[in-house]
């Protein structure tokens, strides 16, 4: 081996060396170029994973600053790389703090750069504590200047220079490009979701809103009008169009009043009052005449409410109109039908008394005349017969009277008023004693003299208690008596009528009461008189009873209550 | 000797209490009056003398009742309502008692006592029996 194949061999070697160095120092720059590429790679998988949850636009801001602080540690070599390809421009800009268009990427990060630099998000990335690392980082928001292009993107340059740059291939760089598109959808998405879900939520609440309404609306038996500010109709519900008759289509850009109101069927101060309300954009609620579309008339109660919108400016009335016409027919009816009872009572009043005086004028007569005849003039069997007469025709009087007394306590209110029972007692007595001069009639009484109660009412029950005990006093017996007791306290009144008399068969006792029944034959009765009693002590609210042991006497047993008054 | 003047419409009421009338009291000069106007013209017609002491006045009548008769001579003859009121006791005559007339008759000055008909002697005896007697002149 000469020295200079030696020295040949030496430098062939040397010169491999020097090629195997330069491959081991390129193979070394891929390799590193690699774990950069997975470590991108692997960062870019984590924030995609973690962005897809993130929910609201903060959070995902503070990840993506997270991201791209780790990004920036780990693609420092990013600028480095850039400085090596465009070694003046990439330096010069470097320390002007400012970067040219090296790639696509680059101009869209200056694009941002310029329009946000003064944006509130700038703030956020500065805030998560990465400016010792990022010497300006950006977010930017959507470009104001052309709304079309909504672009978002992050983006970030590292300051910090390293000799271990490694080569930035082609995949990194796609891969940051990704992560910038990606940032920005993310974001898009989450402030237009969140402001999409709000409006849809919103859409959806007031569409809820309008089905309820619309729904109430549209079934309620009510009659419902919306009509604008000026008063003309913008829509009716079915149960208006069913009441009045006019379709929707008729109604529409109508008002209410020319379509339904004829005039003189209301109340022009109450339509007074409508107007005024409506002028001043108060709700109001009135009573109205209405006429459907056929003229025929119904009556409402209606119901008016001005809708203003968010500036107080009047946009609508809405009028319910409840259909009364049923309740007001009834109403006039029953009023017309209490007229006429009125009416036909008071006729019926004049009517009995024109009856009774004309049915008893006549027998009056014939007492005035049977009382004229001689004693002494006439045989007994005449006498016989004029007795028989006097009865029959007392009789009939009777009935008239205790008919006349029925229809009185029937149809005429009740007075209350202040007098003197014991006299009207005495006077009672004093009237009676006629029927039966041997019987004696006593009065003990509890109490003033004084009550507040029916008059005539009480004296009708009087005599007719009282007539019943002395007419049913035994006859021919020198103990035969009736008492007569009053118990009169504040609040009610007792009276207790009791003869020692013939009494009335137990079996007979609960009918007494009873309309035309009458407990004996002998008697000259009408069957009417306990039964007007029982009828006068119910209109007067108070109680009657009788107890009777036959061949012992029967008591019968009065409670009145009584008003208690000032005077 | 006493003056009565009967007023009512229906003659055998009138015929009856004019018997009755006339058995109480065997003496009496009695005028009958069928209606109120024949009352009325008989009374605008008295002398000094012939003014009647006792008046039964019938409510019920045809065209004018009792009431009006009152009230007539109220309005109209203040000096006839003045003479009644001074020298004559007026009883009101019913065939069926009204508490409406009973009230009427009780607010009437003029009025003495409202009476249920017919007349009887022994009613007679009991409102006029002390000053009703043959006159002492």
């Amino acid at each position: 081996m000469t020295h200079a194949e030696l020295q040949q061999a030496y430098l062939e070697l040397q010169a491999r060396v020097t090629r195997f160095s330069a491959t081991e120092q390129a193979l070394i720059n891929a390799h590193d170029r690699l774990d950069q590429e997975r470590l991108v790679y692997k960062l870019m998988n984590d924030f995609h994973s973690a962005a897809i949850e993130v929910k609201d636009v903060p959070s995902l801001l503070s990840l993506i600053s997270e991201t791209l602080v780790e990004l920036f540690e780990t693609e420092w070599g990013y600028a480095s790389f850039r400085c090596a390809m465009h070694p003046e421009r990439s330096a010069s800009h470097l320390e002007g703090g400012h970067r040219g268009e090296a790639s696509e990427l680059e101009a869209a990060l200056r694009n941002v750069v310029q329009q946000s630099a003064e944006g509130p998000e700038n703030r956020i990335l500065e805030d998560a504590a990465c400016t010792g690392v990022i010497q300006r980082g950006f977010v930017a928001r959507r470009n104001k200047k052309q709304p079309e292009s909504e672009l978002v993107v992050v983006g970030g340059v590292s300051q910090r220079m390293s000799e271990n740059y490694a080569p930035f291939g082609d995949n990194t760089s796609s891969l940051l490009k990704l992560f910038v598109d990606s940032c920005s959808s993310y974001l898009d998405n989450l402030t237009y979701a969140g402001r999409i879900q709000m409006q849809l939520e919103t859409i959806r609440q007031s569409e809820l809103e309008q089905r309820k309404l619309s729904l109430i609306a549209t079934n309620t038996s009510s009659g419902a009008i919306i009509t604008d500010a000026h008063g003309r109709i913008q829509w009716v519900n079915s149960a208006f169009v069913e009441s009045t008759g006019y379709t929707m289509e008729e109604a529409v850009g109508q008002r209410p009043k020319d379509m339904l109101q004829w005039e003189g069927d209301n109340d022009p101060e109450v339509l007074l009052r409508l107007s005024n309300a409506l002028w001043s954009q108060t709700g109001i609620s009135v009573g109205l005449k209405n006429r459907r579309k056929n003229g025929e008339p119904f009556y409402i109660n209606l119901n008016i409410t001005p809708v203003h919108d968010e500036h107080h400016q009047l946009i609508n009335f809405i009028a319910i109109q409840q259909d009364i016409t049923e309740q007001k027919l009834a109403e006039q009816r029953i009023l017309e039908q209490n007229d006429a009872l009125k009416k036909i009572n008071q006729e019926l009043d004049h009517f009995v008394y024109s009856i009774s005086h004309d049915l008893r004028a006549p027998l009056l007569s014939i007492q005035g005349l049977l009382g004229l005849i001689d004693p002494n003039g006439n045989s007994e069997e005449d006498h016989q017969y004029l007795g028989l007469i006097e009865e029959s025709v007392k009789r009939l009087d009777n009935t008239i009277l205790d008919i006349l007394n029925y229809s009185r306590n029937a149809r005429l209110d009740v007075v209350h008023d202040h007098f003197d029972l014991k006299q009207t007692i005495e006077d009672v007595v004093q009237d009676l004693s006629s029927l039966r001069p041997d019987v004696r009639t006593c009065v003990d009484w509890n109490g003033p003299s004084e009550v507040h109660l029916d008059e005539v009412r009480v004296g009708v029950v009087l005599k007719n208690i009282l007539s019943n005990a002395l007419k049913y006093s035994k006859s021919g017996q020198d103990d035969a008596a009736v008492q007569v007791k009053v118990d009169n306290r504040p609040g009610h009144c007792t009276i207790t009528v009791s003869d020692n008399g013939e009494g009335i068969p137990e079996d007979l006792q609960p009918r007494v009461f009873d309309m035309f029944f009458r407990a004996t034959n002998s008697s000259s009765g009408t069957g009417l008189g306990l039964y007007i009693c029982k009828e006068v002590v119910d209109k007067l609210g108070g109680t009657i009873s009788l107890t009777s042991t036959p061949n012992e006497g029967t008591e019968v047993r009065v409670e009145l209550p009584q008003i208690p008054t000032a005077s | 000797m006493s003056r009565y003047l009967l007023i009512d419409d229906d003659d055998i009421i009138q015929f009856v209490h004019r018997k009755v009338v006339e058995r109480f009291d065997p003496e009496a000069d009695i005028h009958v009056a069928h209606s109120v106007d024949d009352a009325l013209s008989f009374l605008l017609n008295r002398g000094e003398n012939e003014w009647p002491e006792v008046v039964f006045l019938d409510i019920n009548m045809p065209i004018k009742n009792g009431f009006t008769f009152v009230e007539g001579i109220r309005d109209d003859h203040p000096d006839l309502f003045q003479k009644l009121q001074a020298q004559s006791r007026v009883f009101l005559l019913t065939s069926s008692v009204n508490p409406r007339d009973m009230r009427q008759a009780e607010a009437c000055i003029l009025i003495e006592k409202l009476l249920a008909k017919p007349l009887k002697v022994d009613m007679l005896e009991r409102l006029l029996g002390v000053e009703v007697h043959p006159h002492p002149d």
